[in-house]
């Protein structure tokens, strides 16, 4: 395992970032579009200098996508947290010792590529020290963790309201997929729906998801 | 990649729903790393299904106290003999307690029998389930100094990731606790069922590790 747990911890007390649950970086959670900060070379200066809402603000916008990104291609969570943080710790040090981005809006891009990095030596890692078997060839596990950024109560309860609302058929159609994670050509066929209605289902539930998240962002503030 | 077409084809539903080809995953991450549009998309989409994974898991799993007996007169006695397990715990609940959850998507009798799970801390325990029916219904004990009025059920994956969590009313003192785990979700695996006060500081109570056998 590279860096890991070690270099959480390394990352916590080296850049200085706020950390709850046992010394793993605190992720903010992001209600809506984040139009406070631009990747621009301000933005960039600001995260070398260790600026601590820059700071917050880059793994908080950048957390959610590797985590998406990273556990469609990881087995367990946990190796999904480590390869974040080791993405974060590489990205980090790289823009602090001067050989980060040239141009400040390829920010996102060159952490998408620090990522790709980790993940091939994640790869090589684990193949040198499980070697995998007929049993253990399993996809990769999604489950939401119940510590999953992505999982909340208020947004479990704003789901809940949206598919309480869709026609029993699309609700099934849901279900099935994400629950149930049946085979989707299955599913529409069972249901004589393309798989473009797929997406045009989800299309719709996340705009009424969106909507319901930013009303919520409103209240708070 | 066009940030137009990309719009247009639903891309980011696409990606949530894992329908790219790997190259076509690797472009769009490429893309959407560097566009906040896109990212805020994609974000929604996986955080919608994400939560709706964990609503339709909580729905279908509910944890149930499990009754006090209700006294058998000679009638009913035949009555409880007749009925299969599941419509006769259900229909035990509705005449004698106060707290009984509505068991979605039970939809008829349905036999099943009910697996007692030994908490780990009694030694290496080899214990194994086997799926019978649309739930399996697993049995335990809550041993604890400090009752809570609710529990919070986690079920585990022994590698650790999370297959559903649900939350109930404790059972009378003295009862066990009967977890209704939907058999869809119990892949021959090895599981681990931690259940624990409700609350972000909620304290385990118990662990109990099980094998589902194919």
């Amino acid at each position: 395992m590279i860096g890991g747990r070690a270099a959480a911890g390394a990352f916590s007390a080296q850049f200085g970032l706020r950390s709850e649950r046992g010394g793993r970086l605190y992720y903010a959670y992001t209600r809506g579009p984040l139009d406070r900060f631009h990747f621009d070379k301000e933005y960039v200066q600001r995260l070398t200098e260790r600026d601590p809402d820059v700071e917050r603000h880059f793994t908080a916008y950048f957390g959610d996508l590797l985590t998406i990104k990273l556990r469609s291609r990881l087995r367990q969570p946990q190796l999904v947290e480590d390869a974040r943080q080791e993405t974060f710790v590489r990205v980090l040090a790289s823009l602090r010792r001067g050989n980060g981005v040239d141009h400040p809006e390829r920010l996102g891009a060159f952490v998408n590529s620090v990522c790709n990095h980790v993940l091939l030596e994640f790869y090589r890692s684990d193949a040198r020290s499980t070697p995998m078997t007929d049993d253990q060839a399993q996809p990769p596990d999604r489950q939401p963790s119940a510590e999953s950024d992505l999982v909340s109560r208020e947004n479990k309860q704003q789901v809940r309201e949206i598919l309480a609302d869709l026609p029993e058929r699309d609700r099934e159609l849901l279900r099935m997929i994400f629950f149930e994670e049946k085979d989707k050509s299955e599913v529409c066929q069972k249901f004589n729906v393309g798989r473009e209605y797929l997406r045009v289902l989800l299309h719709r539930a996340k705009l009424r998801f969106r909507t319901s998240m930013r009303k919520s962002a409103r209240r708070t503030d | 990649m066009d940030h137009r077409q990309l719009t247009e084809r639903k891309t980011a539903e696409g990606y949530v729903l894992e329908e790219l080809s790997e190259p076509e995953r690797e472009e769009f991450e490429e893309h959407f790393f560097s566009c906040e549009e896109c990212a805020d998309e994609v974000k929604a989409a996986a955080r919608f299904a994400d939560n709706a994974k964990a609503v339709f898991g909580e729905d279908a799993a509910k944890v149930v106290a499990f009754p006090k007996p209700v006294r058998e007169s000679p009638k009913s006695a035949r009555w409880f003999r007749a009925v299969p397990w599941a419509a006769t715990a259900a229909f035990a609940m509705l005449s004698s307690y106060q707290g009984f959850l509505v068991i979605p998507r039970l939809a008829g009798p349905q036999v099943a029998s009910a697996v007692t799970l030994i908490e780990e801390t009694r030694g290496e325990l080899d214990q194994h389930v086997r799926r019978n029916g649309s739930f399996v219904p697993l049995r335990f004990d809550i041993n604890t100094g400090q009752p809570s009025p609710r529990y919070v059920c986690e079920l585990h994956k022994a590698s650790g990731a999370l297959v559903f969590t649900t939350e109930g009313d404790a059972p009378p003192e003295g009862q066990p606790m009967i977890l209704l785990a939907p058999a869809a979700k119990l892949k021959p695996d090895s599981y681990i069922l931690v259940v624990k006060r409700p609350g972000p500081a909620g304290s385990e109570v118990g662990r109990f590790s099980f094998v589902v056998d194919k």
